[in-house]
């Protein structure tokens, strides 16, 4: 894989071209197929934000590689050189030939939050109230017709400069088309640090030395969503050791989780009572009015805090309607645990889409207590410089998981 | 002589003369009977006078009733007048009603005959925008279908450069 930066008035342009080896098919970090479309892709910093085209090269290497790494078979060649010991990552964690070699490694001091603006990464933003915010808005691909304009990133992003406005925190929003460089399944991040693009090419300006970003309990440590449904410590995306924590590392920016160690009801909780609460927004589909209470995301959510709130459901949604059809089929579930919550709290499920679920599930308040609590090891594994916030923010608000409930974490997906 | 008259004159004749004569001497028991004959016929004025007031009594009570009577009359024509003029101007609200009915009926004719023209109008857009639809959902197959093939003529064109990058390298050693 060979690949091209240009830049220009902060619009940065990639270009890629396939070596012989290479194919148009990959595979995700996390096992999903994918087939490529187009290889070129823009992302657009706000005007002015960065001095020129003075990025550092370790950054656009990484920067590039969440867009390149599923077509990429044995080697990446860079337009500029990188450090050693990226490419010493890209060897020993990617089996890939990366360079040309050259250059010191960067570093910075602030962390960063790659926000969204959805109960997740509004849980972890509360626990950093003076971190700055990047936001990622999808645009339309020049050369690909926007099919899916029913996904409004621009509500989304409308909610994040709201929420600097409101609450004075500070908010970049980068904006890209590099979704678009998915034919299949979707459009899409092609790696999910994709996302990060934004943080890393404005990491030198920001003084960004980590990323936080709002993956919780199910997506880091139990395989959920469309990963294996089982225990992962080893989880190669999210993972401080893994082979995106080593390379976010190596360019000066360690992947921090804050919420890495609690469940969506609780992230939920914690969203509602943030002071960033009346900007929330999980819904993609939603225009500026609300939420369109009528996508599997919402019914989904809704369950959560339903279930937070110890209310029953409102949706009008039935079992037999489309975003409600996986409810009705037998487990596994992807973030199965949330649902679990979810049926043992919200009263009346029996009357929800959420019945046969609940009927396969059995799941009790006392079954799902231990997603109540904070898996320590979510704290250890958050760099040092920021473990004593989080780890003192949890104490207070959360508290940590007994022997036993710990133990629910780690058999998870064998039982 | 009168003997001889009495030969003379005929039967019918004699008699009638005789009773002149005998009328214009009144004798006393004529005379008596005469004055009864007169106090009879006083007796009977005086009964004619006394029936006459009685019916003069009589008309006056009956004057008098009509009088009333008229009086009552007169009242109800009053009273008919009233109602008759009631009557009229009721018939001057119906005739203004009828004529406002009548004005409304022209309207309601316009409005339906609006209508019916609107309806026309409608099954003509009806028609249209079955057609539109048809056409917006052959336009969106081929909206699909074309970003289908777009999507084909993108990946071919990195698979194009892919080659004739290898091509490139492999020529360039030949070359060497």
């Amino acid at each position: 894989m060979r690949v091209k930066w240009t830049v220009a008035d902060d619009v940065w342009n990639l270009t890629f071209l396939l070596d012989p080896e290479d194919e148009i098919t990959g595979n995700c970090s996390d096992g999903a197929a994918l087939e490529l479309r187009t290889n070129s892709c823009q992302i657009r910093l706000p005007k002015g934000a960065t001095n020129g085209a003075n990025v550092h090269p370790d950054l656009l290497a990484v920067a590039a590689w969440t867009v390149v790494a599923p077509w990429t078979r044995q080697k990446v060649t860079f337009d500029r050189p990188i450090s050693p010991a990226l490419a010493e990552v890209f060897r020993t964690h990617w089996n890939v030939d990366a360079g040309p070699v050259g250059g010191d490694p960067r570093s910075g001091t602030r962390l960063g939050i790659s926000y969204s603006g959805g109960a997740d990464s509004m849980a972890a933003a509360d626990m950093f109230p003076d971190a700055p915010f990047i936001h990622f808005q999808r645009i339309s691909h020049p050369r690909v017709p926007n099919r899916w304009s029913f996904y409004r990133s621009d509500v989304l992003a409308g909610l994040a400069q709201e929420t600097a406005r409101e609450t004075g925190r500070e908010v970049t929003t980068v904006q890209s088309d590099l979704e678009f460089l998915l034919r299949l399944p979707r459009p899409g991040y092609p790696e999910h640090h994709a996302v990060t693009v934004g943080a890393l090419l404005l990491a030198d300006e920001l003084d960004l030395g980590g990323i936080a970003l709002g993956y919780e309990l199910g997506s880091r440590w139990l395989g959920g969503d469309r990963y294996t449904h089982r225990y992962s410590p080893d989880n190669p995306m999210w993972s401080a050791d893994g082979k995106w924590g080593r390379l976010m590392s190596a360019v000066g920016l360690p992947m921090v989780l804050p919420v890495g160690g609690l469940s969506e009801p609780v992230t939920m909780r914690i969203a509602m009572e943030s002071d960033l609460a009346p900007y929330v927004r999980w819904c993609l589909r939603g225009d500026r009015s609300g939420p369109c209470q009528k996508c599997a995301k919402c019914l989904r959510k809704e369950l959560i805090l339903a279930a937070v709130e110890r209310r029953p459901l409102r949706t009008a949604l039935s079992a037999d309607s489309t975003p409600a059809r996986k409810w009705q089929e037998p487990p596994p579930y992807g973030g199965q645990e949330t649902i679990e919550y979810g049926c043992a709290h919200v009263p009346g499920i029996e009357h929800t889409p959420f019945a046969k679920a609940a009927a396969h599930l059995q799941a009790t308040e006392e079954s799902t207590r231990w997603l109540e609590h904070c898996y320590a090891p979510a704290i250890a594994e958050i760099p040092e410089r920021w473990r004593k916030q989080v780890d003192a923010y949890i104490a207070d608000k959360v508290g940590l998981m007994t022997e036993d409930e710990v133990r629910r974490v780690e058999t998870w997906g064998t039982r | 002589m009168m003997r001889f008259v009495r030969v003379l004159v005929p039967v019918p004749a004699r008699r009638a003369v005789r009773s002149r004569l005998d009328a214009r001497y009144v004798t006393r028991a004529g005379l008596r009977e005469s004055v009864e004959k007169s106090r009879a016929d006083l007796r009977k004025t005086r009964e004619d006078l006394r029936k006459t007031r009685e019916d003069l009594r009589q008309t006056q009570e009956e004057l008098r009733a009509s009088v009333q009577e008229g009086k009552g009359a007169s009242q109800e024509i009053r009273k008919l007048g009233q109602e008759f003029k009631a009557e009229r101007k009721k018939d001057a609200a119906h005739l203004q009603d009828m004529t406002n009915g009548l004005r409304q009926l022209e309207a309601l004719v316009q409005e339906v005959t609006a209508l019916r023209a609107e309806v026309r109008q409608l099954r003509q857009l009806k028609t249209a925008v079955t057609k539109a639809g048809e056409a917006a959902a052959t336009g969106h197959q081929l909206a699909l279908q074309t970003a289908e093939a777009l999507d084909h003529v993108l990946q071919n064109e990195a698979r194009v450069w892919q080659a004739v990058d290898g091509l490139t390298e492999r020529t360039a050693a030949t070359d060497q």
